[in-house]
């Protein structure tokens, strides 16, 4: 290795960075702007050195270090040729933009708060490609969305822009649910995240098919890469939340983390696919479709933004539809080099054609302060103009510029996979085959139009704005912008010629050589139909907006005007397609319900315990008024009974009955007595008399009783 | 580490909580300051146990307490992987809500009350997770119970608060009401009421009664957990309660439920839990849509942090119902995570009420650059909750989904997983209503962020939000559910 711990420290040093930011800011505000750029040229720095590695085939590592212990729960990083190209570009095209960004945000007051996010985000970014597993790579992905969000409300006073944010975050999130679920499934199937060890053991795949979940868990795969790279249908984010975000980060294509990811994963699923899989081969015809129609659908809004960034984002999102249909021809293909190749050589090449149209956009709104692709024209500026032409000639497919070889490129796959198909007898995926490559034929036309639409108003001469108030730019602006063209240059004009030497950083994901020489590349993609109908399709897209915006011979307002079908198409195409509309009819819909359930069914939960409780209460009366008064009633009854009783008792048997006895029997003895007093006489005759009579009675009682007579 | 440790730390607060209340009028002004060193002695105690407890060594004191012929009882502390978390973070949250209430409760009425009632609860709390046996258990949910019914019937901020406090009160006393059965039946059937044989001894419960021991238990905890549809209590008590009170019942107080299921149903009635999981898990699901969706209608900073509560301790059910290793380890983690974001979220609302004096969502805005702090701390608990890398709330959302999968419910957590994304929403744009867009005229001037003595605490919870975000291992080291 040329630098020792690259791998680590190219998405070390950024987050370090952005650790620090808040404490070299609080010192001095413009300190965090220098720090920002030492740590992500270094960052740039231990990136590039690992380029040499790869073409000398030395270094295809897979390093790691524990980081919850007792678990599978690794940070690691993997250094091979799709990662280490991506994190060079990123890294590259951060430097160039935080060089540009230095004067760009110079007067801003939060700088601090900018350099945080834009540090975080490119360590995001690298961790993602850097990653060898796929829970880190989600968290760089998340970290990615969260500084996309925090950037998109940069400006958070502005409620529209805030509204931005909390969008951007809320589509992106869906996105990354998705991939957290296919993630946590994979998870448990194979018992490993590791990306190598996935790739070398296939073995989950089978138990994921036959447990009939394959299908699902790629697209729900897919589906974080879809929010991520803005495609059909969670494109509306990107549009909005770049042209809301301070317009010196557009340049860093967020969204291309969405393609590398599929890249990424592409090898594994193909060999899934290979080996016949179930769900396969449906998965990878969504993923074309997917791509095929963004690539038309943003090409087609592209066409009428006023906005610049918008009209650039849509385009980005376009040609990351011509990749994701790359990748998924790849995968459909027996031999996937072609369109892996085509998929990976556009990513690479677009994210600086990308970088310098957004640079170019954010220099010459910059200058004449405004956004709006009508407010440019006349704008003088050699660096601009030339600038703006290399990128928008690439994007729009003129040869020779890099976007005519890539987009035929992966037309000619599309075309070969259809002719594969139709020798295997698969009919179904043969007409799926061309049906895709007339979508990707209509979209390069479109992608003609707009792109130059875009130049000829970008360099409108002589329109209200000769006098019109120009900024000074600031020279560090420049010099970025001119380093981005150079490169974009090189790239541009010698793109077949580099597609060899690409093909070659390759080898060791793709085993053997497909494009050994120029000729065979040349072989492979000029003598086709797909150049001839490119051609075709860019002469008859170009040449309206030739005519419309670049000649100036016809008026496009009054042609829409005149032509009714054309004002409801561009109504139509003016409010996105209406799928906006319908995803804030969708959030408004949920507070809605949820205000509905809290009414209905939460409060009549609440006062269901208030009845409960309230029927306790009136029960408990009831019972009170009904049961214990009578019961209490009844006491008193049968207490007065006893009273009553006692009393009757009292009077009867006690005073009239025992008591009265008692009196009687007082009153008999007194008067017997009184009587028998009489007796007592004092004679003693009758005394005697009395005293020989009872001796008489008592000697006959004793002759009777005593015993003597037997 | 420290004799007695565990008695320490629960015994500290009661012995603190008389003083105060005693000496409450010679001391009126230090108050709230002895509370909180009360209750951070409380704290060291507890992590004077760390040396053991990293060694997976469980810590069991018991000392005399009931000795008749019929029944014999000791009074006991276990601290171990599951409870020492849990009661650590307890006691940290309990501590930094004194610490919060010093500013917040300034002039407020009867101060030697409030901060007496508050250490009884925290001891309370303490006490149920560190208990040994299922009586003392009981003794200390009741416990618990009684001074958190006060602090919301006497210091509640509205008129209703009495009515408030006694719908909670009758609430989670029934529910404890139905656990005391369930803990006499498992008495009747075993003839004990220790933790620690209660894994032997369960099999001993006949197979025609277990489900209704069971049940009786689940109702118990659920109340206190909160899940739909016996949560009416929660939202009203939270939103009552004064801030410091509200951290402590969201925060902590609901996830004595989640403690109790991990200890007495995964270990003691796991076949049972495996038997009924699937039911478990969807009334899991459940409660966390139902409760995000109803924190989506609501438009008092508090109330709708409540519901959020309800749809967390729904993430935390799930994860003890799936019944599987990973799935109770993310749980219990969650109820770290859970407890430090939640109190965080509600002390960033306790100091936007205190700033601004306004409740309602919809009057509030663009505070992002009039409280920095706070919004910075907000939004770090909310992401954090909604599950985003790398923050807390990630790893412990992530092993509960994870859980969920290994044990074979895909489409159940699909559906889980998926509707996180309703977290996200209604926390981003509860932030983004508050902290975003325009200031309104009324607010411009006079707002900034909460005196130090508020923000001290805030800042504490978000550094260990980051910190146990960027390395997860501090805590699961820590941390092991008996199964």
């Amino acid at each position: 290795m040329l630098l020792p711990y690259a791998p680590w420290l190219c998405w070390l040093i950024p987050i370090i960075g952005t650790a620090v930011t808040p404490l070299v800011g609080a010192i001095r505000r413009k300190f965090s702007s220098y720090l920002a750029v030492l740590s992500i040229g270094m960052s740039a720095l231990f990136s590039l050195s690992m380029i040499p590695d790869i073409y000398l085939g030395t270094a295809q590592l897979d390093l790691t270090i524990p980081w919850i212990s007792n678990s599978i729960i690794q940070v690691g990083v993997c250094i091979d040729p799709l990662s280490v190209l991506m994190v060079s570009v990123i890294t590259c095209i951060g430097f160039l933009v935080t060089i540009f960004s230095v004067a760009y945000m110079q007067k801003e007051p939060s700088l601090t708060r900018f350099w945080f996010l834009i540090q975080l985000f490119i360590g995001g970014y690298v961790v993602i490609v850097m990653a060898d597993n796929l829970l880190f790579m989600f968290i760089g992905w998340e970290i990615v969305g969260i500084c996309c969000t925090g950037l998109a409300a940069f400006w958070y006073k502005d409620p529209k822009k805030a509204h931005i944010g909390l969008k951007t975050f809320l589509v992106l999130h869906i996105a990354d649910v998705l991939l957290l679920a296919s993630i946590l499934i994979i998870y448990t199937y194979s018992g490993t995240l590791n990306i190598t060890e996935l790739s070398q053991n296939n073995n989950w795949m089978g138990e994921l098919s036959r447990a009939g979940l394959l299908f699902i868990t790629a697209l729900m795969f897919f589906g974080g890469a879809v929010g991520k790279a803005a495609q059909f249908p969670l494109q509306e984010w990107l549009p909005d939340a770049l042209a809301a975000s301070p317009s010196c980060f557009n340049a860093l294509t967020e969204c291309l983390a969405g393609p590398f990811l599929m890249a990424r994963v592409l090898p594994i699923f193909h060999e899934a696919s290979l080996m016949g899989y179930s769900g396969m081969v449906n998965f990878f015809i969504v993923m074309t479709f997917v791509g095929a129609l963004t690539a038309i659908i943003s090409a087609l809004i592209a066409m009428v933004q006023v906005n610049i960034f918008k009209a650039l984002s849509y385009s980005i999102s376009s040609v990351i539809g011509y990749m994701m249909a790359a990748f998924g021809l790849a995968g459909l293909m027996t031999d996937m080099s072609w369109g892996y190749l085509a998929g990976t050589f556009l990513l690479m090449v677009d994210a600086f054609v990308s970088a310098l149209l957004f640079l170019t956009a954010a220099y010459i709104s910059y200058a004449v302060g405004s956004d709006n692709l009508h407010h440019m024209g006349g704008f003088k500026s050699r660096i601009a103009h030339r600038s703006f032409e290399v990128g928008a000639l690439a994007l729009a497919g003129i040869p020779p510029l890099s976007g005519f070889w890539c987009t035929n490129w992966i037309q000619t796959v599309a075309w070969d996979f259809a002719a594969e198909a139709g020798i295997k007898g698969q009919f179904m995926l043969m007409i799926s085959g061309y049906v895709i490559f007339a979508l990707l034929i209509i979209g390069a036309g479109i992608t003609a139009f707009y792109g130059l639409r875009m130049m000829g108003l970008v360099f409108k001469k002589g329109s209200k704005s000769e006098e019109k108030m120009v900024k000074k730019i600031p020279s560090l602006m420049r010099i970025s912008l001119v380093a981005t063209l150079a490169i974009t240059i090189f790239l541009d004009f010698l793109a077949l010629l580099l597609i060899p030497s690409f093909n070659k950083f390759f080898l060791s994901i793709l085993g053997t050589p497909t494009f050994s020489n120029i000729a065979d590349v040349l072989m492979y993609i000029v003598p086709s139909i797909s150049t001839v109908l490119t051609c075709v399709a860019v002469a008859v897209g170009g040449y309206p907006a030739y005519q419309l915006y670049v000649a100036g011979r016809v008026n496009p307002v009054k042609l829409i005007e005149e032509h009714r079908f054309l004002g409801k198409v561009y109504v139509f195409l003016w409010k996105r397609c209406y799928i906006d509309a319908f995803y804030h009819k969708v959030a408004d819909g949920t507070i809605a319900f949820s205000n509905i359930v809290h009414r209905r069914l939460e409060l009549s939960i609440d006062s269901l315990n208030y009845a409960v409780a309230s029927f306790f209460r009136k029960s408990s009366k009831f019972v009170y008024t009904y049961l214990e008064l009578n019961i209490d009633a009844s006491n008193y009854g049968v207490a007065g009974l006893f009273r009553r009783l006692s009393s009757l008792m009292y009077k009867y048997p006690e005073l009239r009955g025992i008591d009265a006895l008692n009196y009687f029997l007082a009153r008999f003895v007194t008067s017997f007595a009184r009587r028998f007093r009489k007796t007592h006489t004092g004679v003693l005759s009758y005394n005697m008399l009395t005293a020989f009579v009872g001796a008489i009675i008592l000697i006959i009682l004793l002759l009777l009783f005593g015993g003597i007579i037997p | 580490m420290i004799p007695n440790a565990s008695l320490l730390a629960i015994i500290l607060p009661v012995i603190s909580a008389f003083f105060i209340y005693i000496f409450g009028k010679y001391t009126e002004k230090y108050v709230g300051w002895i509370a909180t060193v009360a209750a951070s002695l409380s704290v060291c105690m507890i992590l004077s146990m760390v040396p053991d407890v990293i060694k997976h060594k469980p810590i069991h004191d018991t000392y005399a307490w009931i000795r008749t012929p019929s029944l014999s009882l000791r009074l006991g502390f276990m601290v171990d992987g599951l409870s020492f978390c849990i009661a650590l973070v307890v006691a940290v949250v309990s501590a930094l809500s004194c610490l919060y209430s010093i500013k917040y409760m300034e002039n407020k009425r009867g101060q030697a009350g409030y901060y007496a009632n508050l250490l009884l609860f925290m001891s309370g709390m303490i006490g149920v997770i560190l208990s040994a046996n299922l009586i003392q258990f009981y003794l200390f949910w009741e416990l618990m119970l009684i001074p958190s019914y006060f602090l919301i019937a006497s210091w509640g901020v509205s008129k209703k608060r009495l009515t408030i406090g006694f719908k909670y009160f009758i609430f989670t006393h029934i529910g404890a009401l139905f656990m005391l059965m369930g803990i006499l039946s498992i008495y009747v059937f075993t003839g004990t009421f220790d933790f620690v044989e209660l894994p032997q001894v369960s099999f001993d419960i006949p197979s025609t009664s277990i489900l209704t021991v069971f049940v009786l238990l689940l109702i118990g905890f659920c109340v206190k957990m909160a899940i739909f549809p016996v949560h009416t209590w929660l939202p009203d008590a939270h939103t009552e309660a004064p801030t410091p009170i509200s951290i402590m019942l969201s925060g902590v107080m609901i996830k004595c439920g989640a403690y109790a299921f991990a200890r007495i149903f995964l270990s003691g009635f796991g076949k049972t839990v495996f038997q009924v999981s699937n039911t478990l898990a969807i009334l899991g699901v459940i409660t966390m849509i139902y409760g995000g969706l109803m924190a989506l209608a609501q438009t008092d900073i508090k109330r709708l942090l409540a519901y959020s509560s309800i749809s967390q301790m729904g993430y935390i059910f799930f994860g003890l119902g799936v019944y599987s290793t990973m799935g109770a380890n993310g749980a219990i983690f969650h109820v770290v995570n859970h407890a430090i974001c939640k109190s965080l979220l509600f002390m960033c609302a306790g100091a936007i009420i205190h700033q601004t004096g306004i409740r309602d969502i919809r009057k509030l805005g663009g505070l992002a650059n009039k409280m920095p702090v706070v919004c910075v701390a907000a939004l770090i608990g909310a992401l954090s909750l909604a599950g985003t890398p790398p923050l807390n709330g990630f790893w412990s959302e992530w092993m509960i989904f994870s859980g969920g999968i290994f044990s074979g419910k895909i489409l159940i957590t699909t559906v889980a997983v998926v509707s996180t994304a309703i977290t996200a929403g209604y926390y981003l744009w509860f932030l983004w209503r508050v902290f975003f867009g325009t200031t309104p005229e009324k607010l411009e001037i006079i707002t900034r962020d909460p005196p130090w003595l508020m923000r001290i605490p805030i800042i504490i919870l978000t550094v260990l939000a980051v910190v146990i975000g960027i390395w997860p291992d501090i805590v699961l080291r820590l941390l092991s559910v008996p199964f």
